[in-house]
């Protein structure tokens, strides 16, 4: 899109509303087809799942489910947000003659960012193959043009480094733009068809160690080194640079700055290993304040981090998630809300996809999107609130019209996801700002969910409610009742003494348990482990609370029913243990509570009541929690 | 075909046709060969008056008077004529004349003729039509039909001039076959036609088609479901609509020996065969409603003749079938027997009673034939039934209210010293009363009311089959529960549950308690008592019975146990201890899933909230109770076991001291000084020793209304006599928090959170590892000799090529 298109999408935003009302309309397909490509990318087919249509505020109950979406909730607000422009130039920085003007080569820039844009597109592992036919292209193209109007600068060792002691010791303006100008060509390395756009000048590299130390001193140097033509030191804020423009050097220094940034940008988003991206990706975070003078890169630069944020590996992604912490941070006003929206989505895009081993991605994905979270409160807890509406309202459907739509979407991945990222968010903040009615609205949609999947094949989404339940109970300090939750797990045993198998424990990640599996073995240990487990956590947060012998009282006698009903051995041991622990601990709370002088109604009192013991960690019972929680955490391993 | 003639034919007149000199007009050879073959149709034209045609179109224009007087002449002629000349004419739609785009005047008539008049049926239809000029209802639907007849007619001819052309063909046998569908088609065509024909004449004179429900019976035996179906409901239309207001007593041979007036003898004839057809066509019916196909047209066709005109001759028939479909596996037909049923319950009126007590006594029958093996639909009928006491009493009543008459007179006298004003008052009320007595006297005279006696002896004979049926849910519960460890699990239980009658059953007794005979409730409470306990008796057996009873099941039981001691005023002499031990044990089993919360709340109320004294020993163990209880289960759970607890609380200030930590607390204690959490009386429980601490972690609840509730609660006087009842009930309370009701909308207050948790920037990036400078340089060098050896190949190549 040229410039005319950014001006007159301005202009139509202000002027014509029909205009934008169709704009949004389209743009579902637009991101389809961009998500398809995506998916191309992971080389499996994904079923596009992604709804953008905004939701209305006002919705009556009878409306279709589909309409609910989790996802797209502030798609009304910031959609068009990372559209931003590629109409900038980026090309060489004019030398010596015309040092102070940077020439806007529209053109050169126009083709090669198209050319990045497509290649952007393309799969990874065919991005070699692109490249060897540009670089054929660009060989015959080279040829036509002739060699003998090229001006060819090569870099040498020995220029490079002349040019960096310039740079270090005298701050030269010349000296950096040309460096800069290798950096841009060495960025571009293998890439661009430099000869044709640029016929007067091009640059470039003899060797390898010349292009790698080019990299890696522009990319360690640059950013303190304008800093010092700036005369900025120590930290400066996003304002400080703004009022820089106003600086007579501002113009000398701007154009050198911009093709760092941008030429760094191209390096990360094509970089093809992952040390190099992730050292460009530490210097530029160093350099953000930067971009509050370039707003449309920023843009640019936020939608590279989300894509590698979400897709990117370990390093990769933390490397990204600093980036944008760092921009949200940087840029709160304008950029937070940009920021929070589109990771959210990705993130809840993200884990629509189901892939192998992508927990532990997930994990990493919603701790960052929680940690970004709780930077900003205020704005976090209005998307929170939206979020947590659209959740419940999807959970009273289902719970009142029984729709069969509405189910299946609650329990799937992305409800639950959506769901356990509101969980922590809430659980990491709980303690120091009042987020009680987020709290109570999420915990009666956790119960809402819990009750609506009844029955054996949805034992792991209860476990997980009652998980999500024990964390915000013990995060917040709040009573939350599970006892009846868990205990209906009990029941769930159907089999018989004959019919005992041996099932894999795999591909458990399906929230719903296939019928087969019910008969097993594994299934009914699983069952009553994950009883002990989380009931042991559910009294291990009240273990010394004045009201531990009646919380633990009907739990007690349905275990102790169990066991008697039940015909395998080795569950009764460890249940019998449980009980065990229990009630020793009911004495033990029992007994300090006759020495204690106060009544209910003194919360006070109560409050302090044997908390001096709760400090301590070897009481038993505080002893055989921990014992279960290693032991659950090792089976997990082991699997 | 004529062109001019059809366009003729068009109903509300169009504008003539244009006037087309006769040379001009081309036939063409079809049309030729159609006017031959056909002459009948043709056979109008010559009879055409052409006279009154020119008259009518060719003339010069006229003034409107002259044109009214035409007409009315011309109408007096057709009069006459009529009858002799099939050719009608309707009279302008619109009298007023018509100005053409040319200036010309034209005036709207149309002579109507069409093959209409040909057709026998229609001199009769054509009489009114010119008498009244409009069409009514039913001829115009008639018309319709015929209409529809002729289109049809000339469809056929299309395909049979196809099979003439080609008949030598070797297709022909395909085309026989294609004919073969075509007539059966159309044969379904012309019975559907038929079938409307005769339906609509019947509705429009039933005595003078009185015999065209032999022909619509004959229709129904048809090979077609699809023609059965419709026939069946359409009879069913017109019995609905023809079958009299009073039950058809056929005439004696005596009767008939005599001489009777042409009137009576038509009557009797309409009559006889009304009654013969209705016969046949409810054999009919009920062979119908056994076969799968037609079960639900011959459900609805029973049903709703049962239900418009229960008092017509056979009803007994139609109420047998449809108490024997009254369990249907299938949703439909049940749903419509039962409604059905209940609608005879409630319009008793309809057929004096008579059915109720036949209906129940079938269903009775049913029930006992079925072994109690129904689905809960047939029983709950009977919740429809109403039983009114005054029968009889209405003069005792009457006495009753002059007495009190008496006294407001009385009284009136008193307060006539009071002034004038009042007395005025009074007695324009006094008048008013009088005048309404009257009228009500007047209604009771004009009202039919079949004698009391009667009518009570009914009622008598329905309760007692109702209390019978119920005793036999019960008694076969109790039989099944007692014999479930030797018997096979997988005996018959049929798709209906194990005990699908008992909850209806015990819906029915709590509702008609008042109506039970105090002898039999020494009984019930008896069945009630053991059916309460019958899981816990059997429960050491290890053996998983699934034929106990359900909570909810055991907690009903304990409900109508309540019920009906209640509705006695406790008159009998009956311990009810024993349902409180249960009520006490099954607080602990209840299941939230499982188990239905509404009956456990409603339990809460009527055993807890509404029992007036109440030992201290037994408040204080529920009061425990439901406390440990409200720690375990959900929101609504808990709530209305709190608002019980403080509504017992309230009631009994000893069992405040409960909410307070006493050193002494033995005091009160009673015999058992130490609390059993576990026991199962709640006598025996000791709860009086112990302290509320429950309500210190409800504090915490996260429900804030819990929360605030057990803070009020923990918070309540123990000196202070508190009189004040809290409204809700805890049914209220389970609704009102059941997360069906949640609204789950945050209260989206604007609160200002600050953002405490800004970490130093140092920080942030301890968990990313360190980057190796030298892994970084030594991936860019690579990477430039990756590169640059792939553009030296590229130019290599170039170069080669």
């Amino acid at each position: 899109m040229g410039k005319l298109g950014k001006k007159a999408r301005k202009f139509g935003k202000k002027n014509l509303q029909s205009v934008e009302k169709r704009n949004r309309k389209q743009k579902p397909f637009l991101k389809r087809k961009f998500a398809k490509r995506d998916g191309q990318r992971e080389g499996k087919n994904v079923e596009e799942k992604k709804k953008i249509e905004p939701p209305h505020k006002k919705r009556c109950i009878e409306e279709n489910p589909w309409d609910i979406f989790i996802d797209a909730v502030f798609s009304k607000d910031k959609n068009e947000a990372l559209d931003y422009g590629d109409s900038d130039s980026d090309g060489y920085l004019a030398e010596d003659s015309d040092l102070t003007i940077a020439v806007v080569k529209g053109t050169e820039g126009k083709i090669s960012d198209n050319k990045m844009s497509m290649q952007s597109k393309e799969s990874l592992s065919e991005l070699k193959k692109q490249r060897r036919k540009l670089a054929k292209l660009n060989e015959k193209l080279v040829d036509e043009g002739g060699s003998d109007i090229m001006k060819r600068k090569v870099l040498s060792g020995s220029v490079l480094s002349s040019c960096c002691d310039l740079v270090d010791e005298e701050q030269s303006v010349q000296a950096l733009t040309s460096l800069l100008n290798w950096y841009r060509a060495a960025c571009h390395y293998g890439q661009e068809p430099s000869g044709i756009t640029k016929p007067d000048i091009y640059y470039d590299i003899e060797d390898s160690e010349t292009f790698a130390n080019v990299m890696i001193f522009v990319l360690q140097k640059a950013d303190q080194t304008c800093r010092n033509m700036l005369g900025i030191s120590g930290t400066s804020n996003k304002e400080k640079i703004l009022k820089l423009k106003n600086n007579p050097k501002w113009d000398s220094v701007q154009p050198l700055i911009k093709s760092f940034l941008r030429s760094t940008m191209h390096l990360v988003q094509h970089g093809a290993d992952l040390e190099i991206i992730v050292f460009a990706l530490s210097q530029l975070r160093v350099s953000i304040v930067f971009f509050a003078a370039f707003p449309d890169l920023l843009k640019k630069l936020i939608k590279i981090s989300i894509h590698l944020w979400v897709t990117g590996e370990e390093t990769l992604s933390q490397q990204t998630f600093l980036i944008l912490k760092e921009i949200s941070m940087v840029f709160n006003s304008e950029c937070f809300d940009t920021c929070l929206i589109n990771m959210y989505k990705a993130y809840l895009h993200e884990c629509d996809i189901p892939k192998e081993y992508s927990e532990q991605h997930v994990l990493f994905l919603r701790y960052s999107l929680v940690e970004l979270c709780s930077r900003d409160m205020q704005k976090s807890y209005t998307k929170a609130s939206v979020s947590i509406t659209q959740l419940a309202k999807l959970l009273k459907m289902a719970l009142t019209t029984k729709n069969k739509e509405a189910v299946e979407k609650i329990h799937s991945g992305q409800y639950t996801n959506c769901v356990d990222l509101w969980v922590n968010f809430i659980a990491a903040n709980v303690q120091d700002c009042d987020l009680q009615p987020l709290l109570y609205t999420l915990v009666q949609v956790i119960s809402g969910v819990a009750k609506l999947f009844i029955g054996p094949r949805y034992l792991l989404l209860r476990i997980k409610c009652i998980q999500w339940l024990n964390q915000l109970s013990r995060t917040s300090g709040i009573f939350i009742p599970v006892a009846s939750l868990v205990l209906d797990m009990l029941e769930y045993n159907t089999t018989n003494e004959g019919e005992k198998q041996r099932m894999k424990l795999e591909a458990v990640s399906t929230v719903k348990l296939p019928k087969n599996w019910l008969k097993s073995q594994n299934f009914q240990e699983r069952c009553i482990f994950s009883v002990i487990e989380l009931l042991a956590g559910h009294f291990a947060q009240w273990s010394f609370h004045i009201s531990f012998p009646e919380l633990a009282t009907i739990p007690v006698m349905r275990l102790k029913k169990f066991i008697e009903r039940s015909t395998m051995e080795g569950l009764k041991r460890v249940v019998k243990r449980f009980i065990d622990q229990v009630e020793l601990n009911i004495e033990f709370v029992q007994r300090m509570r006759d020495d204690a002088a106060f009544s209910p109604n003194d919360q006070q009192s109560a409050e302090t009541f044997l908390q001096l013991e709760k400090r301590s960690t070897n009481a038993p019972y505080t002893q055989y929690y921990q014992s279960i929680v290693e032991k659950a955490l090792g089976t997990k391993k082991k699997k | 075909m004529g062109k001019s003639r059809r366009k003729q034919k068009v109903i509300p007149p169009p504008e003539l046709p244009p006037d087309v000199p006769e040379e001009d007009i081309e036939f063409s050879d079809e049309d030729l060969k159609f006017v031959k073959e056909n002459t009948d149709y043709a056979r109008f034209v010559s009879r055409i008056d052409t006279g009154a045609i020119n008259r009518q179109c060719g003339g010069k224009v006229k003034t409107v008077e002259d044109k009214y007087e035409e007409e009315r002449s011309k109408k007096k002629a057709h009069l006459e004529e009529k009858v002799k000349s099939s050719e009608i004419q309707v009279d302008p739609v619109d009298v007023l004349p018509v100005k053409n785009l040319d200036g010309t005047l034209h005036y709207r008539t149309v002579t109507k003729k069409s093959k209409l008049a040909e057709a026998d049926t229609d001199d009769a239809e054509m009489d009114v039509l010119q008498d009244e000029n409009t069409l009514n209802k039913s001829q115009r639907r008639a018309k319709a039909k015929k209409s529809k007849k002729e289109a049809k007619k000339q469809g056929k001819e299309f395909p049979e001039e196809i099979i003439q052309e080609e008949e030598e063909t070797p297709q022909a046998a395909v085309l026989a076959e294609v004919k073969e569908e075509l007539s059966a088609e159309e044969r379904f065509e012309t019975k559907k036609n038929k079938l409307a024909e005769l339906g609509t004449e019947l509705l429009s004179d039933p005595e003078a088609h009185i015999k065209s429900l032999k022909e619509m019976l004959e229709i129904s035996k048809d090979e077609n479901t699809k023609i059965v179906k419709l026939s069946l409901l359409s009879l069913l239309a017109v019995f609905k609509d023809i079958i009299p207001g009073y039950r058809i007593r056929l005439p004696t041979e005596k009767e008939l020996e005599m001489k009777v007036s042409k009137e009576v003898k038509k009557t009797r004839f309409y009559e006889s065969t009304l009654l013969n057809a209705y016969k046949a066509y409810l054999n009919k019916l009920i062979i119908l409603e056994r076969q799968t196909v037609y079960n639900q047209v011959a459900t609805r066709c029973i049903c709703t003749l049962l239900d418009a005109v229960p008092h017509f001759n056979y009803r007994d028939n139609l109420l047998s079938s449809v108490v024997r479909n009254i369990s249907s596996p299938d949703e439909v037909v049940r749903r419509l027997c039962c409604s059905t049923i209940r609608s005879l319950f409630s319009n008793e009126g309809k057929h004096g009673g008579e059915l109720t007590v036949d209906a129940v006594r079938l269903i009775a029958e049913h029930v006992k034939s079925y072994n109690c093996q129904l689905h809960p639909n047939s029983i709950e009928v009977f919740m429809s039934i109403r039983f009114d006491e005054d029968i009889g009493k209405r003069d005792s009543e009457d006495k009753n209210l002059k007495k009190s008459k008496k006294n407001n007179k009385r009284i009136n006298q008193e307060e006539q010293n009071q002034g004038q004003e009042n007395e005025r008052k009074k007695s324009k009320l006094e008048m008013m009363s009088k005048i309404r007595d009257e009228v009500n006297a007047d209604y009771k005279r004009e009202t039919y009311e079949p004698d009391a006696k009667e009518r009570r002896k009914m009622q008598t004979e329905t309760l007692s089959r109702v209390f019978e049926t119920y005793f036999r849910i019960l008694r076969n519960t109790m039989h099944s529960i007692g014999e479930s460890t030797e018997a096979d699990t997988t005996s018959n239980h049929g798709a209906f549950g194990y005990h699908p009658l008992l909850a209806p059953c015990l819906d029915g007794l709590a509702k008609f308690t008042q109506q039970l005979d105090l002898d039999y409730i020494g009984d019930l409470m008896n069945y009630l008592k053991k059916l309460a306990s019958s899981s816990s008796v059997s429960n050491n057996s290890k053996q998983k019975n699934s034929k106990l009873l359900t909570v909810s099941e055991r907690l009903r039981c304990c409900l109508v146990a309540f019920k009906v001691m209640r509705s006695n005023l406790n008159a009998l002499n009956v311990d009810l201890q024993d349902f409180f031990v249960q009520l006490y044990n099954l607080i602990l089993e209840y299941r939230p899933g499982r188990d239905s919360g509404e009956v456990l709340a409603e339990s809460l109320k009527i055993m807890l909230c509404d029992d007036r004294h109440q030992d201290m020993q037994k408040a204080a163990a529920f009061v425990k109770r439901l406390a440990t209880f409200a720690l375990c289960f959900g929101c609504a759970e808990s709530m209305s076991a709190l608002v019980t607890l403080k509504i017992l609380l309230q009631r009994n200030i000893k069992c405040r001291n409960l909410l307070e930590n006493d050193a002494g607390g033995g005091s009160v204690s009673g015999s058992i000084s130490k609390y059993q959490p576990y026991a199962t009386d709640p006598n025996l429980s000791g709860a009086l020793a112990t302290v509320l601490w429950e309500l210190s972690l409800l504090t915490k609840h996260y429900h804030p209304s819990i929360s605030t509730m057990a803070a009020t609660i923990s918070n309540m006087n123990t000196s202070q006599n508190q009189t004040f009842l809290s409204a809700v009930s805890p049914q209220q309370a389970f609704a009102d928090f059941s997360l069906e009701r949640e609204s789950f909308e945050p209260k989206n207050e604007t609160r200002k959170l600050n953002n405490k948790r800004k970490r130093e920037s140092s920080e942030e990036a301890k968990n990313v590892p360190e980057i190796d400078m030298v892994e970084v340089k030594k991936k860019l060098i690579e990477k430039f000799t990756i590169v640059r050896g792939i553009k030296e190949d590229e130019k290599a190549r170039m170069e080669c090529s």
